[in-house]
């Protein structure tokens, strides 16, 4: 049986440096950045900036104070990108021909955190009987591909999948998966995140995982620069829509990619290091490829990880070389970290990533590595630095790798019937 | 506390949470005392589960084996009763240990 082709006909961002897909890409074309000094945390931090986004919970309800009071910040995000993708995609998701082969695969790479946080203070002060109800509902990670499910009639395939910041990309992967193989038709998947709480900035910057430039946050987020010094933390959500090509076809839906590889492995090596031979993150990539049909040097842009930790994007590019040779230390592959604009949204990466993929794709324009000033010995590719790219390419790749040894990477397309 | 601010308080509480319910300024002459909350006001135990915790707050009683919306408690005016049963009872017994203790 010849695969089922797997096409993008929706696409929803929420990101600090835009609050939809139009918004989101006119940022990434033009270098513009979200970071900025966090507002509404109760202590101190090592760290003062984040990417946040500058809407409370009762407007990303629409303003449904019963809405925002029951789901955590993460599944409003998820429910007004997953609104985005399923309005582009045209979808008349009240009169599904069959809501059972409508997938809906969002994760996080943590859930509720800041719904976590306020409950412990209750139980702390007040005692187990004044928990609220709503606690469990709202902090459970799988909560986002519920809700987006509920929104809109979804009755096949539903769960979350948790792999820190490979979470999207898993997500997208699996539900690829699943319309290839003919278990679904469509799903609605990606990745949501909201980390930006006392708990969440506490718990990163006790690992050092952060940057601490406190004096420049625009400048914080800078992969592959030498003087990089660790993540900006950034919440947001990428949804996107996907479907079986002759299924999207059928309806004349507008088409604005293709996912034709998917590769995943473990390091199998430390909780929070990438392992320094880059062994499966070399196989990852290469997984993805060879899942796709096409060599190496086929491939004309690739969205990286880069979260700007000296550890990420040094193994990184390692890897990159291994997988790459000649075609990316000639600088013939473009790469570039669009975390240095939406900062690192950890469980949400592998949603916008892809979206930031896909849009390079179609539109032949490639994002940039902004605040990259010095060049690192050690990260001697073509980052596309500081300024986008017009570049007609025919396939681009996204990885994101997650603390734990999680790698994910996800091949796409430009769509050409 | 009398039956009447028992029951301002609790329209208060319910409609802070539940939205189906028309606010008192706005809607004087609505029927608070013989609104059902099941299923007219919400269909959700969670929505029942959070107000009743806000009672239980505002007021300083347990609901223990029955909840509103339920169990003799099917309308805002059982609720009322309910509540002005518990703290009548409560007042009285306060009221009583502190003769007891004057005569001690």
């Amino acid at each position: 049986m010849v695969d089922r082709r797997v096409v993008v006909t929706g696409m929803g961002v929420v990101a600090c440096n835009g609050l939809t897909v139009a918004e989101f890409w006119d940022a990434l074309k033009n270098g513009r950045h979200g970071i900025s000094a966090i507002q509404g945390l109760s202590r101190p931090h090592t760290t003062t900036f984040a990417g946040q986004i500058r809407l409370d919970d009762l407007a990303l309800a629409n303003g449904d104070r019963r809405i925002a009071r029951r789901k955590d910040r993460f599944v409003h995000l998820a429910l007004k990108a997953a609104a985005e993708a399923m309005a582009m995609s045209g979808l008349d998701y009240k009169n599904w021909h069959d809501p059972f082969r409508v997938a809906t695969i969002i994760g996080a790479g943590i859930g509720g955190l800041g719904t976590i946080e306020a409950e412990h203070d209750v139980l702390r002060d007040r005692g187990p009987t004044r928990v609220s109800p709503f606690l469990v509902p709202k902090m459970i990670v799988d909560s986002a591909a519920g809700d987006v499910s509920i929104a809109y009639g979804a009755k096949g395939p539903n769960y979350a999948i948790t792999t820190a910041c490979a979470t999207g990309s898993h997500c997208i992967g699996a539900a690829f998966h699943h319309i290839r193989s003919g278990l679904c038709d469509l799903a609605i998947t990606g990745g949501t995140e909201a980390p930006i709480t006392d708990l969440g900035l506490s718990g990163f910057n006790s690992i050092g995982a952060l940057s601490t430039r406190n004096e420049s946050p625009e400048t914080a987020s800078r992969p592959f620069d030498k003087d990089r010094d660790g993540f900006v933390i950034a919440e947001g959500a990428g949804i996107l829509v996907i479907e079986e090509l002759e299924h999207a076809k059928a309806r004349g839906a507008v088409i604005y990619g293709e996912i034709i590889g998917f590769g995943m492995t473990g390091d199998a090596f430390h909780e929070t290091q990438p392992d320094p031979t880059g062994a499966a993150g070399v196989a990852c990539m290469r997984m993805a490829l060879n899942d796709a049909k096409i060599a190496p040097a086929q491939l004309g842009y690739l969205n990286a990880h880069g979260t700007s930790t000296p550890f990420n994007d040094k193994s990184e590019t390692n890897i990159i070389k291994q997988v790459f040779g000649a075609h990316a230390t000639s600088r013939a592959l473009a790469i570039s970290s669009t975390k240095s604009m939406t900062g690192h949204t950890l469980g949400a990466a592998g949603g916008i990533e892809a979206i930031a993929s896909l849009l390079a794709l179609r539109d032949g324009v490639l994002p940039p590595t902004i605040n990259y000033t010095t060049p690192d010995p050690e990260c001697d590719l073509d980052y596309v630095p500081n300024t986008a790219r017009e570049a007609k390419v025919e396939y681009a790749l996204s990885n994101n790798l997650g603390f734990g040894g999680h790698n994910a990477s996800l091949v796409f397309k430009r769509f050409s019937g | 506390m009398d039956r009447k601010r028992i029951r301002e308080e609790v329209v208060e509480i319910l409609c802070a949470k539940l939205h189906n319910l028309p606010q008192p300024s706005i809607e004087d002459d609505f029927d608070y005392e013989n609104q059902p909350l099941v299923p007219d006001i919400t269909k959700d135990p969670l929505d029942i589960a959070e107000v009743s915790m806000d009672l239980e707050d505002a007021f300083g009683v347990n609901f223990e084996d029955t909840m509103p919306g339920d169990g003799g408690m099917e309308t805002i005016g059982k609720v009322v009763d309910y509540l002005d049963g518990r703290i009548s009872r409560r007042d009285e017994a306060a009221a009583k240990a502190r003769a007891e203790a004057e005569e001690v």
